[in-house]
């Protein structure tokens, strides 16, 4: 899957996973911080993302660390994806 | 086990009679007795469905198998498809999902005589500077 694709799924499963109903994905800056940032995320949406992530993707964020670094930015979560996916 | 002994709610709060760790850190399942005098009932019988919520979080914060207590961070998609009444014997079980820190997010359900009339995501978070 290239880059591209996988932001843009990313975005969906964001807004499907947090229930962000009035956000579409062209909202979501694929730059932007994630957390602390426009949408508005909080620790509680992070866990939520992270079993999300984790069940779409077959990936596994070990710690808030990784959690922070993967999180920084949908850019940023993509690259963790595409490098730690089954 | 005895739920006071894990928990630190207490009386009129706390929502569990016995508590059972299933899976260390992971899985605990717990019962209350209702009866007809108890205060979690309703004018009409049934057992707020408040809580029964508290009953499922407070057995999750069994599940955990942390120390010391949590704050109720959340409740994810939890429904409800039955009641429990004076009589009945309410069961509680939880299951840990994950955790980042202290937060940790949980799978609950509450049951009556082998129906489930309640299930749905818990979060607790726990502090981790105490």
């Amino acid at each position: 899957m290239d880059k591209d694709t996988l932001v843009e799924e990313l975005k969906a499963l964001i807004i499907k996973n947090l229930k962000l109903e009035d956000i579409a994905p062209a909202d979501i800056d694929a730059a932007a911080a994630l957390f602390g940032g426009g949408l508005g995320l909080d620790s509680i949406d992070a866990l939520e993302l992270v079993v999300g992530l984790e069940k779409t993707y077959g990936i596994r964020i070990p710690d808030e660390d990784v959690g922070k670094e993967a999180f920084a930015s949908v850019n940023a979560l993509a690259d963790y994806v595409l490098k730690n996916k089954k | 086990m005895r739920p006071y002994d894990h928990l630190p709610h207490r009386h009129p709060f706390i929502m569990l009679d016995t508590a059972e760790v299933v899976e260390e850190s992971r899985r605990a399942k717990g019962t209350r007795l209702l009866s007809s005098a108890d205060p979690v009932l309703l004018p009409d019988g049934t057992m707020a469905q408040a809580y029964i919520i508290e009953a499922m979080a407070q057995i999750s914060g069994i599940a955990s198998g942390r120390k010391g207590g949590s704050l109720f961070a959340a409740i994810n998609g939890l429904s409800f498809s039955g009641t429990a009444m004076a009589g009945d014997t309410l069961e509680v079980e939880s299951t840990v999902e994950r955790n980042i820190g202290g937060l940790y997010s949980f799978t609950a359900r509450a049951i009556v005589a082998g129906d489930i009339i309640a299930e749905g995501g818990i979060l607790l978070h726990f502090d981790e500077s105490a």
